[in-house]
């Protein structure tokens, strides 16, 4: 079933609110797809075990681009396709490996302000990613979301 | 009123660290523009978003995208460094040769003088990206990078004695229009002699 | 054991009505593969885009499923549902053991490839080999561009077995 797309209105949006939590699978192929597929990056730590172990990783993890993509992602889907995403501003914490019996990150994220700039409707949302270690990804975004006038 | 509490510079005592002197011309410098492997595609866009598991039309379905405000599709903003990130050969190059494509970058001359003051560990701890116009198919994305702060003096982390450092990088399209603006903060630090075994780099 | 010969036997013959190709035909993707297969990694710009034609071997990458989709797509062609029976039997590996490719046009950037598949046969008995006890499927594509033309046949053979020591762990 394919997701319906519907558009939040900035005069709908309240400060506080909880967007709806959504969970990802890390599994091997999200990662190497992530990092060579998606965003080019060959770096072997993000495809190669043996090479990731050679550098004292106990296995493959994400590259920060298919982190923030993943999240950028996240807030823009919940949104709809007539906000435009402004700013994304992350942090890294522990590393998302893939595991065998499949390491999670679950993604959560709050409006924590809502504001109007140079003609623009704006909303501030710190959001985060966490795995079975602990947090993966934390940060904040700016959205411009369209309004009902 | 609290009291004011001074930061005080901070070497190692221990140890010897970088020489600030060696680095310090390079903050504010950038190097030249660089041209991408690839231009944007619509193929490209599709793996990203079955990666993000995004469903969003603007960039996956050509007639929805034709009659929103752009006109056409975009890529995820968030995609923007895809295009930044050289060839395979490039990279397997870089980090399994460890021969550089282009040494005398700004970024790539700070990380010699850190890397032969011992500091061998490297973790990026903020990124920051400004979107300021939409990428479209057919878009060619130039970048340049250069270094905007360097520490002056070491810091205590959990990853041991070490120096923050920002890169910058601004992304552009065939029109000389910055369609990113990203800064990207780097701690490079010793890796605490336990542990330093585990490097080897 | 074995398959249920007779539902199989019933997709025999049978063709797909045309699939798209997901993407059209890009200069990125026919860069990647270059880079990959020739270990040519010149850039896109440097490329004589009007002179290059895709490589041949490249052109199944044009009827690769999706990683991902949000619609969720229930067999319907006569491979698929040949393959879903098999598959169901507990024949759930698969490798590819044959391909003959014949060109019949070359195919530029910006083609928007379709294609169709023919299940041309399904051996009637079980195959012992090196890698476990299956069967082997037979298919046919057509691979057409935009304009209509067929552009390559393909005759590709896999062979569907039992995982012999799946891990289980």
């Amino acid at each position: 079933m394919a997701e319906e797309i519907k558009d939040i209105y900035w005069e709908d949006v309240k400060e506080k609110y909880d967007l709806p939590q959504k969970t990802r699978v890390i599994d091997t192929t999200i990662i190497a797809a992530g990092a060579m597929w998606a965003s080019h990056d060959f770096m072997p730590v993000h495809h190669d075990r043996d090479f990731a172990q050679g550098k004292g990783a106990p296995d493959i993890f994400m590259n920060i681009l298919t982190s923030n993509g993943i999240l950028a992602s996240y807030l823009e889907q919940w949104a709809g396709p007539a906000a435009k995403m402004k700013t994304m501003q992350i942090s890294l914490q522990v590393p998302n490996f893939p595991e065998k019996d499949g390491n999670k990150m679950d993604m959560n994220a709050r409006v924590t302000k809502k504001y109007e700039e140079g003609g623009e409707h704006l909303i501030e949302l710190a959001f985060s990613g966490d795995n079975n270690l602990g947090p993966h990804i934390v940060g904040t975004a700016v959205m411009a979301l369209p309004t009902k006038g | 009123m609290g009291k004011k509490y001074e930061v005080k510079p901070f070497n190692s005592p221990l140890e010897e660290s970088l020489d600030y002197s060696l680095v310090a011309d390079l903050v504010g410098k950038f190097s030249p523009q660089r041209d991408p492997h690839d231009e944007v595609s619509e193929s490209d866009i599709r793996h990203w978003c079955e990666v993000m598991h995004d469903a969003n039309p603007l960039y996956r379905d050509t007639e929805y995208a034709r009659n929103s405000e752009y006109g056409g599709m975009i890529a995820p903003p968030a995609m923007v460094q895809a295009w930044s990130l050289g060839s395979m050969k490039t990279a397997l190059n870089q980090f399994v040769e460890e021969k550089l494509a282009f040494p005398d970058d700004p970024n790539n001359r700070l990380t010699e003088q850190v890397v032969k003051a011992g500091y061998t560990g490297v973790m990026a701890t903020a990124q920051v990206q400004t979107y300021k116009a939409p990428i479209k198919p057919g878009d060619t994305i130039y970048f340049k990078l250069g270094v905007s702060q360097i520490s002056e003096y070491d810091h205590f982390t959990r990853q041991g004695v070490g120096r923050y450092y920002m890169i910058v990088y601004t992304f552009e399209n065939q029109d000389g229009e910055e369609v990113c603006f990203c800064t990207f903060r780097v701690l490079v630090y010793k890796p605490p002699a336990s542990t330093r075994k585990l490097y080897k780099g | 054991m074995g398959i249920n010969y007779s539902e199989v036997q019933n997709h025999v013959g049978k063709e797909s009505e045309a699939i798209m190709a997901i993407d059209k035909v890009s200069k990125s993707d026919i860069r990647h593969w270059c880079e990959l297969i020739d270990q040519d990694d010149t850039p896109y710009n440097e490329i004589d885009w009007v002179e290059k034609t895709v490589p041949p071997a490249m052109l199944m990458v044009w009827t690769m499923p999706p990683l991902w989709s949000p619609e969720s797509k229930a067999p319907t062609a006569p491979h698929e549902l040949a393959l879903k029976v098999i598959d169901d039997a507990g024949y759930d590996g698969a490798i590819g053991i044959a391909l003959d490719q014949e060109i019949f046009a070359p195919v530029k950037v910006d083609d928007r490839l379709s294609y169709t598949v023919k299940l041309n046969g399904v051996s009637s008995d079980e195959v012992q080999t090196n890698m476990g006890k299956g069967y082997q499927v037979d298919l046919e594509y057509k691979i057409s561009n935009q304009t209509g033309k067929m552009i390559s046949k393909q005759n590709y053979s896999l062979f569907k077995f039992k995982i012999l020591n799946p891990v289980t762990e």
